[in-house]
């Protein structure tokens, strides 16, 4: 793993997302079918703060 | 995984029940054309990937309305269940092995596989978007727009509030400094005034004057109030004793009217006896009469019935000669006339004994029962003009104490309005002996006001501030979601490029661990750049392209890259199926590429159909068609 990347892990668990459960997230709703509007607003709702992403199962 | 048992009922071209049983390593469906290699392989599509409902149709018999199938893999079990709408759609219910749309991508390799069709169509292009797709790489570009899209927005957003925040600041603060450089201005003017010893004295009596004269204001205020307060309250007074005197004038006139009736009545009282009197003897005449009448009547009525008995044969009672019958009748006709004669006379005398007791009862009625009515109405007056008179000389005592009220708070108002006009001389006087004083004063009481007011003003900013504060933490958050979709499109860049190295090395690596498939097509390795495109070398270094090969090549290049993404991306799938595509290569090679996925084949259950020349017998394929881990010769 890249030391950006480990960075960047780092300082959005300090903001409450964890990217990786994040991505197995969003690529399993991408394959389901999802529109990227729908990806778009849940993204900016786990941004936001609305969805905690590191305690969501 | 040692059993694989796939049990059909009306699919394809099989009607009824079907079992075929697979195994792990090649199984070869040996059949000629039309036997149904084709239904079988639709079938085990059909229990093992979710199918739109046009390749339904393919799955369920022609002629039949349903039918399943069913697969079961050592101790799991899948089954779907077809069922034929009215409309002719066919709808699929059950469990089916896997839901990810991809893994058919690759293991399905037939005519109808979008990557095999790109390949023999020759387009590069489609080829490389399959790929990227199949390897999820669009998924990370699709949020990686995615995430763009939103930091914009909320760059905008956050632009858009710092600016408001900032030139409100900037307004808040220009504001501030010209308050707070105000007060100082007054504040330095109130000491310079305050510290004139000459003042003090005036400005403590111009003080004390004021003080008076704002609490006399009060207190005129109050009384003015309570002057208002009292006419009010005399007015309603006034109004209700207008009221009771209107009301006591109505019942004096009906007093008067009865009285006056009365004493008519009383007058008369002594013709109405003589009348009623005269009357009664009239009655009792006319009711003699009538009786008289009554009896005349029975009397002819006993007659005419006699008249009518003996009108046949009547004898004469003085001769005893029968008497004649027409005389006997023109005395009846005559009795008749004389009683209904007689009988109009008795209504007659009837109505006119009515009339005389009608007049009796108005007479009574308006002689001795009126006075009696009389009596009673005027004593009930007498009660309401008591009662009324009462409550007259109650209002007229209260609107005499209001009266009393009123003028005793003019009073003490005239007397407060003579000591404010006092007070006011004394001022005048005051700033007439002392004028540069007084000037001061009046500047110094100016300065207090607009002092009070730039605190104010000050106040108001600090809630403005407040205001602001929200703004800025808006600001801040819209800052703060800029940069965490900043880091999360960051982040996903990087997995976008870790994924495209890994999937192109994967897929490369696993190509060329199936070189000798490779090399079968007479094609160097690799075979993908990194950016997913087919990089194409024959044998010997000469580049090529897609449409430069031939079938049986693209056929050997197609399997290669199917089977070498199977085991990158759906590896737990136990099922990689070539339907027709083997036709396309010559035997030779053919039977290498079938050699060499038996050998490369481990867990997976790699089924292939080949068509077996026909026999001259046509008849359905049987699980002695399935050859497994045999290569037909």
């Amino acid at each position: 793993m890249s030391r950006r990347k480990e960075d960047i892990i780092k300082e959005l668990k300090k903001r409450d997302i964890d990217p990786v459960k994040l991505e197995k997230e969003i690529v399993t709703m991408l394959r389901k079918g999802v529109s990227a509007t729908e990806i778009s607003s849940f993204l900016d709702s786990v941004i936001g703060g609305e969805v905690d992403e590191q305690n969501s199962s | 995984m040692n059993r694989i048992l796939l049990e059909l009922e009306n699919t394809g071209v099989f009607k009824g029940e079907q079992t075929f049983e697979l195994a792990k390593g090649l199984n070869i469906i040996y059949a000629p054309n039309a036997s149904g290699k084709s239904s079988l392989i639709a079938a085990l599509k059909a229990v093992t990937i979710p199918l739109e409902s046009e390749e339904l149709k393919k799955v369920l018999n022609d002629y039949e309305d349903s039918g399943f199938v069913k697969l079961s893999i050592d101790d799991q079990e899948f089954m779907v269940k077809l069922t034929r709408k009215a409309d002719g759609t066919i709808i699929a219910s059950g469990k089916v092995f896997s839901n990810n749309g991809i893994v058919s991508k690759v293991t399905f390799i037939d005519l109808e596989n979008e990557l095999v069709s790109a390949i023999y169509s020759g387009n590069e292009e489609r080829t490389k978007e399959i790929l990227r797709e199949i390897s999820g790489v669009n998924y990370f570009e699709t949020i990686i727009s995615v995430l763009s899209g939103l930091r914009s927005e909320y760059e905008h957003r956050w632009q858009i509030r710092k600016l408001d925040y900032e030139s409100r600041k900037e307004e808040i603060e220009r504001e501030e400094k010209e308050v707070e450089s105000r007060l100082q201005e007054i504040r330095k003017r109130i000491n310079e005034i305050l510290s004139k010893v000459e003042i003090e004295h005036v400005k403590k009596e111009m003080e004390e004057i004021e003080k008076q004269l704002k609490d006399l204001d009060g207190k005129l205020s109050e009384i003015r109030t309570r002057e208002i307060e009292i006419k009010n309250e005399k007015e309603l007074k006034r109004r209700d004793l207008t009221k009771i005197n209107s009301d006591l004038e109505f019942y004096y006139e009906k007093r008067d009217n009865l009285l006056k009736e009365r004493d008519a009545i009383t007058e008369k009282l002594v013709d109405i006896k003589r009348e009623i009197e005269n009357l009664s003897l009239e009655i009792k005449e006319l009711k003699s009469k009538i009786d008289k009448i009554t009896s005349e009547i029975l009397e002819k009525d006993k007659i005419l019935k006699r008249r009518r008995e003996v009108k046949e044969f009547a004898i004469c009672p003085y001769c005893g000669n029968q008497m004649e019958k027409s005389r006997i009748e023109s005395e009846i006709l005559k009795l008749e006339n004389e009683i209904i004669n007689l009988r109009k006379r008795r209504e007659e005398l009837f109505y006119e004994v009515e009339a005389r007791e009608r007049r009796i009862k108005e007479l009574r009625q308006g002689g001795e029962e009126r006075l009696k009515s009389i009596k009673e109405e005027l004593e009930e007056l007498d009660r309401k003009i008591g009662e009324l008179e009462q409550e007259k000389r109650k209002m007229e005592k209260e609107l005499r104490k209001l009266n009393e009220k009123e003028k005793e708070k003019e009073n003490e108002r005239r007397k407060k309005e003579e000591e404010y006009e006092l007070l006011v001389r004394r001022l005048k006087l005051l700033e007439k002996e002392y004028p540069e004083a007084s000037k001061l004063v009046g500047e110094y009481e100016k300065l207090k006001i607009e002092e009070n007011q730039l605190l104010e003003r000050r106040d108001r900013l600090h809630t403005r501030r407040a205001q602001l504060d929200e703004i800025y933490k808006d600001a801040i958050s819209e800052q703060k979601r800029a940069e965490t979709s900043s880091l999360l499109e960051e982040y996903f860049r990087i997995r976008l490029n870790e994924i495209k190295k890994l999937s192109v090395n994967n897929i490369n690596e696993v190509v060329s661990r199936n070189f000798k498939l490779l090399r079968l097509a007479e094609l160097e390795f690799p075979i993908l750049s990194e950016d997913f495109e087919l990089r194409l070398t024959r044998s010997g270094g000469v580049p090529t392209t897609l449409t430069e090969l031939s079938d049986a090549e693209k056929a050997i290049l197609v399997i290669a890259i199917t089977f070498s993404l199977k085991e990158c991306i759906a590896e737990d799938f136990p099922f990689y199926v070539i339907d027709t595509l083997i036709e396309f290569i010559d035997d030779a090679r053919a039977k290498e590429v079938l050699n060499y996925l038996m050998n490369a084949a481990g867990n997976t259950a790699i089924v292939v159909t080949k068509t077996k020349a026909y026999s001259g017998e046509s008849k359905f394929l049987t699980q002695e068609n399935i050859l497994v881990n045999k290569i037909p010769v």
